[in-house]
């Protein structure tokens, strides 16, 4: 056989997962690190290496610095961490079913249908903690109403018709419910431009399983997920069951966003952000795509929320740290690659 | 071998029946082709032999067995197709999209294994685009794109290769390049292959058998020498051209003669 061309990519894939896992760790590390109380490096150090199994440290620092790191600022970096992670996969996932590399998570209707939940469960006097679970319900459901009214053998085009105007719908009851809401309007609009403010370990919990299954089932099924950004015919005529799994394909990666999008709001941005600099960089092919999402999603919140709680005077929105860091290194990385985008 | 038996088939969209009563078979190591007019149904034929649309009534049988008993992943075991707008990401490598032809031959969690690569390559030099391999898709012409599906095809080993007008945006010597390796193919290896084609002197060229549409309907089918005939032409395209025997392998020749059509009355 004559010599062939090296069919390759530039950057080493398998590397770079090894390289960002090793900085996701130290993101964590330092995320945990800074904060509005002054805690030595060192210390924080050992306080998280306590925890760890086998390692014997014994404690010398105050028990307030460990309730700051281990009940404070580790759940809200590992929240963080985790719906970065999901928002960026659903938002690959969403891109590579709809043939738009404008969609994001929230393309079906999520967004609308979580805050309308949110604000329902906001009117509930005192009942702070029925908040997620109306807007995780909220997302589910509006998905659902969007996939019944855009009927079976839909086209991609009417699906997406039908969430923007579901969309527009909820969106509207919402301004609406809001307005007239009163005292808890303060509590909606927060919720509603994203926080991670009031992070708790039992959040974390919840959310984790929900992303990591969701995760490793998107990824399992990658290599199907290159072959149907192809149109339909094609995916096809190559094997694939397009409909059945496609309609899989939106459901898992609805249940990740439904489930980071309930405790923290809407966080914009990273879903459209963060899949597409991670294809400029490595490439598209999901089964790198995925996961390569999942760590710069990941690294890329923590950084954000670290940002949002410690540059001013008070809490920034954290949907404004996003934009305002990770616009202009997508422009970047737009304007080295016009070539390829086109 | 594969072959592909159509039973007086009716297809249509939304009720718009656009394929009436067709039938023809196609044997194992021939190439058949598929001649008409714009919208005469070659295509939708095409596309109902890959069960991308499903005939109203009328059956498809591949190797005896009905079209609709194939899974998904059977059927594009037995079938690869060249469309004729294939949308590819831009993104993806030529070699990517080549490699994608394996899929059917490979369980839902499996990677590419050593020999899916080899057959990759072999597809790329058959159809001699092997330093195509590492451009992105965006950077490709259209003739070279057409060349990547081809090479999918291939890459895919099915018995039956559908094409679409595989040669539409060809220059002439790739055109003949890819029609030789098709005849090997199909002489060769016993491939049965179907193509819609517009040029009907490639058509003759190639074909062993030639069914000619006319609005959904089969005109005439049979040989070339039997159904590309100058009456024909006049007949179904409605301009005047003379059909005289290729010099050097006697196969039906057409050239059209301006001033003859209905516009220039």
């Amino acid at each position: 056989m004559t010599e062939l061309a090296k069919p390759g990519r530039g950057v080493k894939r398998p590397y770079s997962l090894l390289a960002l896992f090793i900085m996701l760790v130290l993101v964590i590390i330092v995320g945990v690190w800074i904060g509005s109380v002054d805690i030595p490096f060192m210390t924080t150090l050992k306080i998280l290496l306590s925890r760890l199994p086998f390692v014997n440290i014994t404690p010398a620092w105050e028990d307030s610095l460990a309730v700051i790191i281990l009940e404070s600022r580790l759940p809200r970096v590992m929240l963080a961490g985790i719906v970065g992670a999901a928002l960026s996969m659903a938002g690959a996932t969403y891109q590579g079913l709809f043939h738009n590399p404008l969609a994001d998570p929230y393309l079906l209707g999520i967004a609308q249908g979580a805050a309308l939940g949110a604000v329902i469960g906001f009117m509930f006097p005192g009942q702070g903690n029925l908040v997620p679970l109306f807007a995780f319900a909220g997302a589910l459901l509006s998905v659902a109403i969007v996939y019944a009214l855009a009927g079976r053998g839909m086209s991609l085009t009417t699906l997406v018709l039908a969430g923007v105007a579901l969309g527009a719908f909820l969106g509207a009851i919402v301004s609406f419910l809001t307005i007239t809401s009163g005292q808890t309007m303060r509590g909606i609009l927060f919720w509603l431009s994203g926080s991670l403010a009031l992070s708790q370990w039992s959040e974390f919990e919840i959310v984790l399983p929900v992303v990591l299954v969701g995760g490793i089932l998107l990824i399992l099924f990658s290599r199907h997920l290159n072959i149907m950004q192809l149109d339909e015919a094609q995916a096809k005529a190559l094997g694939v069951n397009v409909e059945k799994e496609r309609m899989f394909l939106i459901i898992i990666a609805t249940m990740i966003t439904a489930a980071s999008v309930s405790f923290t709001g809407i966080i914009g941005f990273v879903g459209i952000i963060i899949p597409h600099a991670v294809r400029l960089i490595w490439g598209p092919d999901y089964r790198f795509l995925l996961p390569l999402s999942f760590l710069s999603g990941a690294i890329f919140l923590i950084l954000a929320d670290l940002v949002a709680r410690t540059v001013g005077p008070g809490e920034i929105p954290i949907g404004v740290i996003t934009a305002l860091c990770g616009a202009p290194f997508f422009l970047y990385l737009l304007h080295h690659n016009v070539k390829a985008i086109l | 071998m594969a072959t592909v038996e159509v039973q007086n088939i009716h297809l249509a969209y939304d009720k718009m029946l656009v394929v009436e009563d067709v039938s023809f078979k196609a044997e194992s190591g021939d190439i058949s082709g598929l001649i008409g007019p714009n919208g005469s149904g070659k295509s939708t034929i095409i596309k109902a032999l890959y069960r991308l649309i499903t005939p109203s009534s009328g059956k498809i049988l591949l190797d005896g067995r009905n079209i609709g008993n194939y899974s998904q992943k059977e059927l594009a075991t037995m079938v690869s197709v060249v469309p004729q707008f294939p949308l590819l990401p831009s993104l993806f490598t030529a070699y990517e999209i080549v490699l994608m032809g394996r899929n059917p031959h490979m369980g839902l969690f499996d990677w590419e294994g050593r020999e899916d690569h080899l057959i990759a390559r072999r597809a790329m030099e058959m159809v001699g685009i092997s330093t195509l391999a590492p451009r992105r898709i965006g950077e490709l012409s259209g003739g070279e794109i057409q060349c990547v599906v081809i090479a999918r095809a291939l890459a895919q080993g099915t018995r039956i290769i559908l094409l679409d007008e595989p040669t539409s945006n060809l220059d002439i010597g790739r055109e003949v390049e890819v029609l030789d390796l098709l005849k090997k193919l199909a002489r060769g290896k016993g491939v049965t292959i179907i193509m819609a084609l517009h040029d009907l002197n490639l058509a003759a060229q190639y074909c062993d058998q030639i069914i000619l549409l006319n609005k959904g309907r089969i005109y005439k089918s049979g040989q070339p020498e039997e159904v590309i005939t100058g009456r024909t032409v006049k007949d179904i395209y409605g301009a005047g051209s003379i059909v005289f025997p290729h010099p050097l392998n006697k196969k039906p020749t057409v050239i059209p003669v301006a001033g003859t059509s209905r516009m220039s009355e």
